[in-house]
């Protein structure tokens, strides 16, 4: 199969399952909503060393925020609840709390509920106030601008993470160019985040080391430069691959964004060297979610 | 095809007590079923089709038509549905109501949603002491749902009030939110003091320059007023903004002037007003 010339390969991507929540974060102006949402979404790239995977689904114009101001929604996904809950309460306490003029809101009305403003509360030191308006509750803590405001719970919902493609290029500048047209037509999409930086890991890994103490590595096979000294699954042609990471909350979700991102990806990169599209597969060792390149783009 | 009708046979009707005879309580019952129903009357019983004249109709609500103002529970524990009072309504209304809507198109008696827990309550005319506040005796007073009030009000509206929304667009006489533990309370007409006496918690907006004005404001027992940025009043503004009259235009606006109380008591409610300096709509009959 071939999309503008370029190979894509007969494989499936994994992934596995998560849970995730939505966050409305408002502020005074577009400007201080993005600087908190930039700062709770910082450090999220992967469960594996940071907690939770996180990053800016869209921004929401005022006039669909609660509070009428302008809004930035992100999405946070971890392995279990309770993870997910100590991210986001750790994320909102040291990145929304403290960022001028902020207030915060659950971006999901169904599942099973975390915990939000019935922690952070405690910082009102007793001088908070709580108010219930439309059956939700809100907390309303005093802070050196005025008012923290902070609903008192969100909900979480079972969700996919680790959904991807790799870009083969024949130089790092092709591949490069390549990811950003994928990013860009993929943060369009809505229930979709791209957790690494610019959506895109150079680091892509195999499960398991030859270290006992790591559970994942280099993925040896994709990496140019063991091209003489390992099973590579590189073209001869290829001198850089990057992988595109998609957390979504569902597998619909990360299904259209895969498809959606590798439709850029071609369009653009066959223009500066791009190869082939294939899928990070681990053998149906990584999780229960396949996404098979060629059903997702027939 | 409208709702089931009631209409009494005598003005004003027999002192009924109506606690449960709810939209949801009618819905499987026949005409004739609802006809022999029995309810407390003049402290004994009687079926309800010896006091009221019953027009079929649909049963997911209730319409009461004459003067009720003798009765009692008007509403009691509804769960859901409306009810109309075509009329004036008695005392205890919409007494341990949960949910549904209660339009009643004269005036309340006394405890009007008093123990409402949620659900809406909307009185075109005027409501006795104790509206959703605790009558002598009772802890708390209303502890959920929207209560508006489009005329004035008596003595002790929200007395010890727990929880929910009042809006009352016409007078309110004193006592108001005496010993309120929380909620939301929504003036747009003048208030006589004493306000907020020993109020613990809740949020008073007051929108009547008129009282915001005076030399009593803030009242005894409330800090000097300071202007804050209330990011969160636009969000309550959304709780109460579909019930202000027509001749209230509500600022907007998150900068508001603020005051705490009743510090007297170690109270911490809050006494929420704006400065209406620039000429914003108010009350009829009065320039701003």
């Amino acid at each position: 199969m071939q999309i503008n010339g370029v190979d894509i390969a007969d494989t499936f991507a994994e992934a596995f399952p998560m849970t995730a929540t939505r966050l409305i974060i408002t502020a005074a102006d577009r400007f201080w909503a993005l600087r908190a949402a930039e700062s709770m979404t910082g450090f999220a790239t992967s469960v594996i060393g940071c907690g939770c995977e996180a990053g800016i689904e869209r921004e929401i114009p005022p006039e669909e925020t609660p509070d009428g101001r302008p809004g930035i929604a992100v999405l946070v996904f971890a392995v279990s609840g309770s993870a997910l809950e100590k991210q986001v309460v750790r994320r909102v306490g040291q990145c929304v709390l403290t960022c001028p003029s902020t207030s915060i809101f659950a971006g999901m009305e169904s599942g099973k509920k975390i915990a939000l403003g019935s922690h952070l509360r405690y910082f009102g030191d007793g001088f908070q106030i709580s108010k219930m308006i439309s059956g939700r509750r809100y907390w309303r803590v005093p802070v050196m601008d005025g008012e923290f405001v902070c609903e008192e719970s969100t909900c979480r919902v079972a969700a996919v993470g680790g959904g991807n493609f790799l870009v083969l290029s024949e130089t790092l500048a092709g591949a490069l160019k390549a990811c950003e047209s994928a990013m860009h037509a993929m943060q369009q999409l809505p229930r979709v985040i791209m957790p690494f930086p610019g959506g895109v890991a150079r680091s892509g890994s195999k499960v398991g080391s030859k270290y006992k103490s790591l559970a994942a590595s280099t993925n040896d096979a994709f990496c140019p430069t063991l091209r003489s000294v390992t099973n590579s699954l590189l073209p001869p042609d290829v001198g850089a691959a990057l992988e595109v990471v998609i957390d979504g909350l569902t597998e619909q979700d990360v299904a259209k964004a895969m498809r959606v991102g590798i439709h850029a990806a071609c369009d653009a990169g066959v223009r500066y060297g791009l190869r082939a599209i294939t899928g990070g597969n681990y053998g149906g060792k990584l999780g229960p979610f396949h996404f098979h390149l060629h059903e997702l783009l027939a | 095809m409208s709702f089931l009708t009631l209409t009494s046979k005598q003005t004003p009707a027999a002192a009924i007590d109506w606690r449960g005879i709810e939209p949801g309580r009618l819905q499987g019952l026949t005409l004739t079923e609802v006809q022999r129903l029995e309810v407390p009357v003049d402290g004994g019983v009687c079926q309800l089709g010896e006091c009221m004249r019953i027009r079929d109709g649909q049963r997911d609500g209730l319409i009461l038509e004459g003067d009720f103002s003798a009765c009692r529970n008007i509403g009691g524990k509804l769960q859901g549905g409306q009810l109309i009072v075509r009329g004036h309504a008695g005392d205890q209304l919409a007494a341990d109501m949960r949910a549904g809507r209660i339009v009643v198109e004269g005036s309340a008696g006394r405890s009007a949603a008093a123990e409402l827990r949620g659900g809406e309550v909307i009185v075109h005319g005027n409501v006795g002491e104790y509206a959703a506040g605790a009558a002598p005796g009772a802890r708390q007073g209303m502890r959920g749902g929207v209560l508006v009030i489009h005329g004035d009000c008596q003595a002790w509206l929200a007395a010890r009030m727990r929880r929910g929304t009042v809006v009352v667009h016409g007078s309110v006489a004193e006592g108001c939110a005496a010993r309120m533990i929380a909620g939301t309370l929504v003036l747009c007409g003048p208030v006589r003091g004493p306000l907020a006496s020993g109020i613990r918690r809740g949020t008073i907006l007051c929108l009547d320059p008129r009282t915001t004005r005076s030399d009593a404001w803030p009242p005894a027992g409330f800090t000097a007023p300071v202007t804050d940025e209330l990011s969160f009043l636009p969000l309550l503004a959304s709780s109460f903004a579909d019930h202000l009259p027509n001749w209230v235009v509500y600022p907007g606006e998150r900068r508001a002037l603020r005051s705490l109380g009743d510090r007297a008591d170690g109270g911490f409610g809050e006494l929420i007003w704006f400065d209406y300096t620039t000429g914003h709509a108010v009350a009829p009959g009065m320039s701003s």
